[in-house]
């Protein structure tokens, strides 16, 4: 007891009447990267569980559809301005793509199928879908690198701008988490948006360029792009890695829609994180 | 020192369905989730009390009575609706054995998750490792998907992180009733020496053995409220008594439901105390009777009335059959007959038993009546020195729990 006394004692209150500050919420996260890790890993083990080319599944997402596309495309969606290799175009599209479709598919089902861990132990709720997107980003960032490998086998020349690939790689990483997170909270009230993501995403891929280039798309329509959170970030892999010129105010408010769901996506978790438990 | 301190907590649930989109209600209440208005009913209704550091105390109630959602919401899974927790210390919940263990995984791996989702550091969980190993007896299969395991090193595996999280503040919520009668055995220990290294348990059982032999104080709750607090013994004879006849005395139609053949059929099982009244829980040091009634449909039968008691670890503690003169070995007229069989104060521990009857004939062996489980009996032992365990306070086990005569006096041992 006397240890008891001298040491700081951690004091919780739960109040009805005055729910938790965001501060003291926010503060919780720290010390969760215990379960953060044992739960990316559980991720990795089970989606590879029983596969003899665990590499070569986590590779394949971007590169299968890519050269499928390419084969398809190369004709008429190429960019003819540009001197890449239509392959490579796409694949610089379908790495972050393919990515945040899986990441966005995983995290905003991640209160749900842990609703077994969900409603029995309290840790702060968004490790979930934290841990259910930064087990995919493993594979993203192989993509990001077989991407590289590629563009330098290619004999396509290395450029400084490579340099802002791991910021385009973290903002894409933000984006699908809160993406998820707002998602999966909406999700646990409303099963429905389970059977909506996979139109969101298709109909979210049709609007972004990444099968195409944005110089394909009359200047009227312009807006829908730069609306479109993704577009920054497709953009801004091809600019790095092939040192495309950027347009800027597409890019600009690109950068400002991400940002806006970013926040949202944090908000929706915010508002609904208390009901969570009951509603798993 | 106070370590938990529950204020008016009052939680409701809605009773109306989950919400739909098309209507204009639950749209505008998206925002507003966990505060539907409506119908709903109380899951519990300004329920307070205090608990101090060494206690173990044990939340008692029938099922829907309010005793999960309590635990849920002192372990912050969800909100209360009204009122205040206070919690100081490092608070653990048990309220399933195994959270987040996966088939697929290894028991290694479960381990190593397992213990990251009660709260622990990878430090801690490492420093743990090998007691946690050693606890649940399973070394040889940790690198074994758990998918494998049998049902009883599972349990173990998952008991055994459980018991070792070490918080101030545990909540238990009916983790017992796993493993075999051993396992258990061990946790119950391992509860008993939480308590008194000075952290608070709050422990939810159906098992009022478990409950009596770990706790000191109880609070029972029904519907929601909290209707009694305070020494274990107190507040079990309370809830066994509220529970009435359903315990304490087995009743059966006079037809051919009731258990039997066309030679005798059971009619009626209670418990009396010293004063002949009916009763589901006495103390280990009263005497009782147990009472049987009968209906014998066939003259000339030699009927063997016999009586058994079992306990929770379904270990058989007494069998007694009739043996007075009068009766025993001679053939039997038919019609109603009343059995009852004294069991002296002092002789078993405490506990919840099954009491049994039987009926047989030999030449040929025929059971007529065979109960194995007719009504429950649940023995309550208080450490006030009135009883067979006298001031000894620590864990006691055994099948029976007699006051036998002891000697002790100085003596001089060359």
């Amino acid at each position: 007891m006397a240890a008891l006394a001298t040491e700081a004692v951690l004091e919780v209150i739960i109040d009805a009447d005055r729910p938790a500050s965001l501060r003291a919420r926010l503060a919780e996260y720290r010390g969760q990267s215990t379960l953060l890790k044992y739960l990316i890993a559980r991720n990795w083990k089970l989606r590879y569980r029983n596969t003899a080319m665990s590499v070569v599944w986590a590779l394949a997402q971007p590169m299968l559809p890519a050269l499928m596309l390419g084969f398809l495309f190369s004709s008429t969606l190429a960019p003819q301005q540009v001197s890449v290799p239509y392959v490579l175009f796409l694949l610089a599209g379908l790495v972050p793509w393919s990515f945040l479709t899986l990441a966005v598919t995983s995290g905003s089902g991640a209160f749900i199928v842990n609703a077994g861990i969900l409603t029995k132990v309290y840790f702060p709720r968004a490790v979930l879908p934290a841990a259910a997107v930064l087990a995919l980003a493993v594979e993203f960032a192989g993509g990001c690198l077989v991407l590289l490998t590629w563009v330098i086998a290619a004999g396509l020349p290395i450029r400084l701008e490579w340099l802002a690939l791991p910021g385009l790689f973290v903002a894409t990483g933000v984006l699908a988490f809160a993406v998820s997170l707002g998602l999966g909270a909406l999700n646990v009230l409303y099963r429905d948006v389970r059977h909506a993501v996979p139109f969101l995403l298709q109909v979210w891929l049709y609007a972004t360029p990444v099968l195409y280039d944005s110089t394909l798309i009359p200047e009227r329509w312009h807006w829908v792009l730069a609306l479109n959170p993704m577009t920054g970030v497709v953009m801004g892999f091809r600019s790095a890695l092939f040192g495309f010129p950027l347009d800027w105010p597409i890019t600009l408010i690109s950068i400002g829609s991400a940002g806006l769901t970013v926040v949202a996506g944090i908000v929706t978790f915010l508002k609904l994180d208390s009901a969570l438990a009951e509603r798993a | 020192m106070t370590l938990i301190r529950v204020e008016g907590i009052t939680k409701r649930f809605p009773v109306i369905a989950p919400p739909d989109l098309t209507s204009w209600s639950a749209r505008h209440s998206l925002f507003r989730a966990g505060r539907t208005t409506g119908d709903h009913f109380s899951a519990l209704d300004h329920v307070s009390f205090d608990v101090h550091s060494g206690e173990v105390i044990g939340i008692v109630g029938r099922n829907g009575a309010g005793k999960s959602t309590l635990l849920k919401i002192l372990s912050r899974i969800i909100r209360p609706d009204r009122g205040r927790v206070i919690l100081r210390g490092r608070v653990g919940s048990l309220l399933e054995v195994g959270t987040g263990f996966h088939p697929d995984l290894t028991g290694r791996e479960n381990v190593f998750l397992n213990a990251a989702v009660l709260g622990l550091t990878e430090r801690e969980i490492r420093s743990r490792f090998d007691a946690i190993v050693d606890f649940a007896g399973v070394e040889h299969a940790l690198d074994t998907p758990v998918a494998h395991y049998s049902s009883g090193m599972y349990m173990r595996l998952a008991f055994a992180v459980a018991v070792h999280v070490n918080p101030d503040i545990l909540f238990v919520d009916e983790v017992l009733a796993v493993g075999d009668a051993a396992f258990q055995q061990k946790c119950l220990l391992r509860l008993e020496g939480l308590g008194r290294d000075g952290q608070a348990v709050l422990f939810v059982s159906h098992n009022l053995a478990a409950v009596s032999r770990l706790c000191g104080r109880a609070v029972l709750l029904d519907q929601g409220r909290l209707v009694l607090d305070g020494p274990v013994a107190e507040v079990i004879t309370a809830y066994v008594g509220r529970e009435g006849g359903r315990i304490g005395e087995g009743v059966w139609p006079a037809d051919d439901r009731a258990p039997g053949d066309a030679v005798v059929r059971l009619r009626r099982v209670c418990v009396r105390d010293a004063q002949h009244e009916i009763r589901s829980s006495v103390s280990v040091a009263e005497a009782f009777e147990i009472e049987f009634e009968y209906q014998v449909l066939q003259d000339g039968v030699v009927l063997f009335p016999s009586v058994t008691l079992v306990n929770e670890w379904d270990v058989p503690v007494l069998w007694t059959t009739d043996r007075t003169a009068a009766t025993h070995g001679r053939p039997c007229q038919a019609g109603s007959y009343r059995a009852r069989v004294s069991v002296p104060a002092d002789l078993l521990p405490d506990g919840t038993l099954r009491v049994g009857v039987t009926i047989a004939s030999f030449d040929p062996h025929r059971e007529h009546v065979r109960v194995i489980d007719a009504i429950r009996l649940v023995l309550v032992d208080v450490a006030d020195g009135t009883t067979a365990r006298g001031l000894y306070p620590g864990p006691v086990s055994s099948t029976i729990r007699p006051r036998l005569d002891w000697l002790i006096s100085p003596e001089a041992i060359e």
